[in-house]
């Protein structure tokens, strides 16, 4: 990665799209969660989470969080951090978004197994 | 990209500039940004906690006091996050002089202010007392 790879107008346009998408679905989170029964068991809530109304806005949600993410986080740090450990650190958030992406999908798959 | 020439970032003392409503709120989405990155962390720990070690259940730490905060620093985050990140779409796609002033106004900042508040103490409500 280099500062000439960093596209700018690109990231813009994923940033918007992004957040349009989540305009919509963060409200529809917030009804989900609050019409959820409080006294939940894990069973129970794999099933809700697991239900196609849910899972499919959730999944395109979760990517493009990741992507927003990416977006935000990756300008701040090109604003705030020192030129000279700029790269540094978006290597670092890059490795980061990376494992939280694994780690997203280890936790679908032993959702989708769960008894 | 863009590279400014100088040794950036210069430090300056941010206390001595007079900034307006919206500027706080632009730099406010930002740490609402943070702040949101940094909950979505803690959720994908506890989840990781609950689905790969027996020891801790669902019904074990619903009412506890880290999870209670976690809740309110999301949702109270989040409101403020799509709050102005809504002003800003709005401002973006609303380029005609009158809207856009309209949208950049003090009192539509103001009033997304009051309306932050207000959620913030509904979800407070919420996850504190319900």
């Amino acid at each position: 990665m280099t500062f000439q790879s960093l596209s700018g107008k690109q990231a813009h346009i994923w940033q918007r799209l992004s957040a349009l998408y989540l305009l919509i679905y963060l409200p529809y989170l917030a009804w989900i969660t609050l019409s959820f029964p409080q006294q939940a068991d894990l069973s129970s809530l794999t099933a809700n989470l697991l239900s196609p109304y849910y899972l499919l806005p959730s999944l395109i949600a979760i990517v493009l969080v990741l992507i927003h993410s990416w977006v935000g986080l990756r300008d701040i740090l090109i604003d705030y951090t020192p030129r000279a450990r700029s790269l540094l650190w978006l290597w670092g958030l890059r490795w980061l978004l990376i494992f939280i992406s694994i780690n997203v999908v280890m936790l679908l798959i032993n959702l989708f197994l769960q008894p | 990209m863009y590279q400014h020439p100088g040794n950036r970032p210069i430090f300056l003392s941010l206390l001595k500039f007079r900034f307006p409503i919206n500027a706080w709120l632009s730099a406010g989405h930002r740490l609402s940004g943070i702040a949101l990155f940094i909950s979505l962390l803690g959720y994908l720990a506890l989840l990781n906690l609950i689905l790969f070690n027996d020891m801790v259940t669902l019904s074990g730490i619903r009412d506890h006091w880290i999870l209670l905060c976690l809740h309110s620093a999301f949702w109270i985050s989040i409101s403020f996050h799509w709050l102005t990140g809504l002003r800003h779409l709005l401002a973006e796609h609303f380029t005609q002089p009158k809207l856009y002033q309209l949208i950049n106004s003090k009192l539509v900042s103001q009033t997304l202010l009051v309306l932050w508040l207000l959620l913030t103490l509904l979800i407070l409500q919420e996850v504190w007392l319900s």
